[in-house]
């Protein structure tokens, strides 16, 4: 036995020579990041430099450029986005009529927990990552983020990430469920998620942690990123307000993941190894609560900030004039941050806590609002005094502001502590917080994605498709979620996988119709996210060619930002580079080669 | 995708299609549920317990405070707003 274990031990340790020989001959990848010379800003002439990026997947493998990370991160929140938007569609399905039309009680509660995980942390954190990373260094003039390689592998912990969140799908046909995805809903409350025995529990806990630990190394890196990489001319008195809300974000980050991992542990303890943190003898069932919401709320604006700074840069382009009282929503942006953590029992009304802990969560919960509505006042006092050019950015632009306000406002009410202890864990719950997370958040994500669309690929989308996408878009939400606040007022509780009703406390079939109602918008929502993903593939592959540096005509207005003079002298440095491989320019453009250092 | 709109114009519209729409989810509202609203217009004027009670209630609450924001916004844009002034 012994002997079996001293062989088994030597192969494992030979194969990790022969992994990490392998690595090291694939590519010098050293070269790749100008901070290898200890230098990094421009005219630094770095000891070391490479003379372009490998070809084919080892490119995207090895890379530790921002550009490209910022590529892969975006690709990979846009299949998250995809996945979770089925696993949401199904639910859908499944609960237009009241016994339930295509799956299972059990599967229900997997998809309903992977969808909120899988949007939340697989696809919301990573998108917002896409952009910081690509445009970050652009508009604060820096060469790269501080630490390149940190950046890569932050972003490489999130496939195995997914893989481990979404194990159960896999191994529960092949296990006889014995290994199923977790069915604890995103927020893993105790004693359900302590005592359910299936291993996928497990498997998930770790996925999310990684996603935790990826989220944390990426924040410590914009911070260090904007601290101390800025160019000559960026202060911060002129720093955009995208990479303001990305700093405020980045210190969330760091404060509240932490938080989320130690509490995950506490948990994965008390389910493997028998401590008692948030057993009912031990720490009690509320520990965890305090400690997941004491992370969860912040969550809500580390997902919801950067998409704030998204609209707050956008909007005021295609509005033909700057942005009325740039300082204030800097401000706000930096009360919403410190305000985010004094608001999170607000959860947690109904769970019989100390009523005058209670009081106090709800003053600071309805003090929050101010903050977003200064915000929302400023974006239409932008607009008012505005020539609007209504491109499809622009239209989701104010589509995200009408969606924030339906979804703030409706969320107030549940600051009220009278109010949310009628409302509390119907579907008026739900309905709120996907106005902001589906209507706000992934709307200022559409506008980012179609503003930047021409840097990031060189060509143009197609704009009737477009616009197609955000009107399936507008109408899609505004009915499915609309239908849920109408069910909330129905008593309809969330997270049920089937519904019977008392008539005396609302008639079934109401309430079955507006979850027809909320299904059909689903189905629009999801035909105008089909258009969007064919618009973007086909248009990335064989969409038109920007003619010039500025796609927009924003120079006309002095409106151009710091990344579209990055892609104006991109396209003269193509041009003064003529009749060499596309490879080659494109390592001209991205930064220096060696030749002309 | 040059062509200009005016935004006074664009922000009131919203504004009006708000209100409208506040009108028709008071009306569906309690079309849809059994249970006897009694909507009281600033806690003060007594509205019919109706469909179009409701939907009148929502409207006038909305209108006026949304109403009141827009004042607002008008007010500030015409008196504070200097970047849009110099441009």
């Amino acid at each position: 036995m012994a002997g079996e274990q001293l062989v088994l031990t030597g192969l494992m340790a030979v194969l990790l020579v022969v992994i990490v020989g392998s690595l090291a001959r694939i590519e010098d990848w050293r070269s790749y990041t100008p901070l290898v010379s200890g230098g990094g800003g421009y005219g630094e002439a770095p000891g070391h430099a490479h003379r372009e990026k490998p070809g084919g997947v080892v490119r995207w493998l090895t890379t530790v450029d921002h550009k490209d990370i910022g590529i892969l991160y975006g690709v990979y929140g846009v299949i998250a986005f995809a996945v979770g938007g089925i696993m949401a569609f199904l639910i859908r399905v499944q609960l237009t009529i009241p016994s339930g039309a295509i799956v299972g009680n059990n599967f229900y509660n997997s998809l309903l927990t992977s969808h909120g995980i899988t949007m939340l942390f697989l696809f919301g954190t990573p998108i917002i990552a896409a952009f910081a990373n690509y445009f970050v260094p652009l508009l604060i003039g820096a060469d790269d983020m501080a630490f390149p390689r940190i950046n890569a592998i932050a972003f490489w912990l999130l496939p195995p990430a997914a893989l481990l969140i979404w194990a159960g799908f896999f191994t529960a046909p092949l296990t006889g469920n014995d290994i199923a995805p977790a069915q604890t809903a995103w927020t893993m409350y105790t004693p359900l998620s302590a005592e359910q025995v299936n291993p996928g529990v497990d498997l998930m806990l770790l996925g999310l942690h990684l996603s935790g630990v990826a989220a944390t190394m990426g924040a410590i890196n914009f911070i260090a990123t904007i601290f101390t990489e800025r160019g000559d001319d960026v202060n911060w008195a002129n720093l955009d307000i995208f990479s303001w809300t990305i700093l405020t974000q980045s210190g969330l980050i760091l404060f509240a993941f932490p938080l989320l991992g130690s509490a995950m542990i506490m948990l994965l303890l008390d389910r493997n190894i028998g401590t008692t943190f948030f057993a009912v003898e031990g720490g009690g069932t509320m520990l965890w609560q305090h400690l997941f919401w004491f992370f969860g709320h912040p969550e809500v604006y580390i997902l919801v900030l950067p998409p704030m700074g998204l609209i707050s840069y956008i909007l005021p382009k295609f509005c033909g004039r700057k942005l009325f009282g740039f300082k204030f929503i800097v401000y706000s942006t930096l009360a919403i941050g410190v305000l985010s953590f004094g608001v999170w029992a607000h959860h947690m009304f109904s769970t019989g806590m100390d009523p005058r802990l209670r009081a106090s969560f709800m003053a600071v919960s309805l003090a929050i609002a101010i903050p977003s509505a200064v915000k929302t006042f400023n974006w239409i006092t932008t607009m008012w005094n505005g020539r609007l050019r209504l491109t499809t950015p622009m239209l989701f632009c104010i589509g995200f502001v009408s969606n924030f306000i339906l979804g703030g406002v409706t969320g107030v009410f549940l600051a009220s502590i009278p109010v949310d202890l009628v409302l509390h864990d119907t579907y008026y719950v739900v309905g709120h917080f996907h106005y902001i997370v589906m209507g706000a958040i992934g709307f200022a994500v559409f506008a980012g994605i179609y503003y930047w669309f021409p840097i990031i690929t060189g060509r143009m989308y197609q704009r009737t498709l477009g616009k197609a996408h955000f009107w399936l878009s507008m109408i899609g939400t505004n009915i499915t979620f609309f239908a849920m606040l109408a069910l909330g007022y129905l008593g309809m509780p969330r997270r049920y996988a089937g519904y019977e009703f008392d008539a005396a406390i609302a008639p079934l079939a109401q309430v079955t119709n507006f979850h027809q109602i909320a299904s059909i918008g689903a189905f629009i929502l999801l035909v105008g996210q089909l258009i969007f993903v064919w618009n973007i593939v086909t248009s990335w592959l064989e969409g038109r060619h920007v003619e010039g540096h500025d796609p927009w005509n924003l120079e006309r207005d002095d409106m151009l930002g710091n990344e579209f003079t990055w892609f104006k002298q991109k396209r003269e440095t193509a041009l003064a580079d003529g009749g060499e491989d596309e490879e080659e320019s494109a390592l001209a453009d991205g930064g220096q080669t060696a030749e002309q250092q | 995708m040059n062509e200009t709109r005016r935004g006074d114009r664009l922000v009131v519209s919203l504004y009006l299609i708000i209100v409208a729409l506040t009108g028709v989810m008071g009306y569906v509202l309690a079309r849809a549920t059994d249970r006897s609203l009694q909507p009281e217009l600033f806690g003060t004027i007594q509205l019919p317990p109706t469909p179009v009670g409701v939907a009148v209630f929502g409207m006038v609450t909305i209108g006026l405070l949304l109403g009141v924001l827009l004042a607002l916004v008008v007010y500030v844009g015409r008196n504070f707003d200097d970047a849009a002034r110099r441009q």
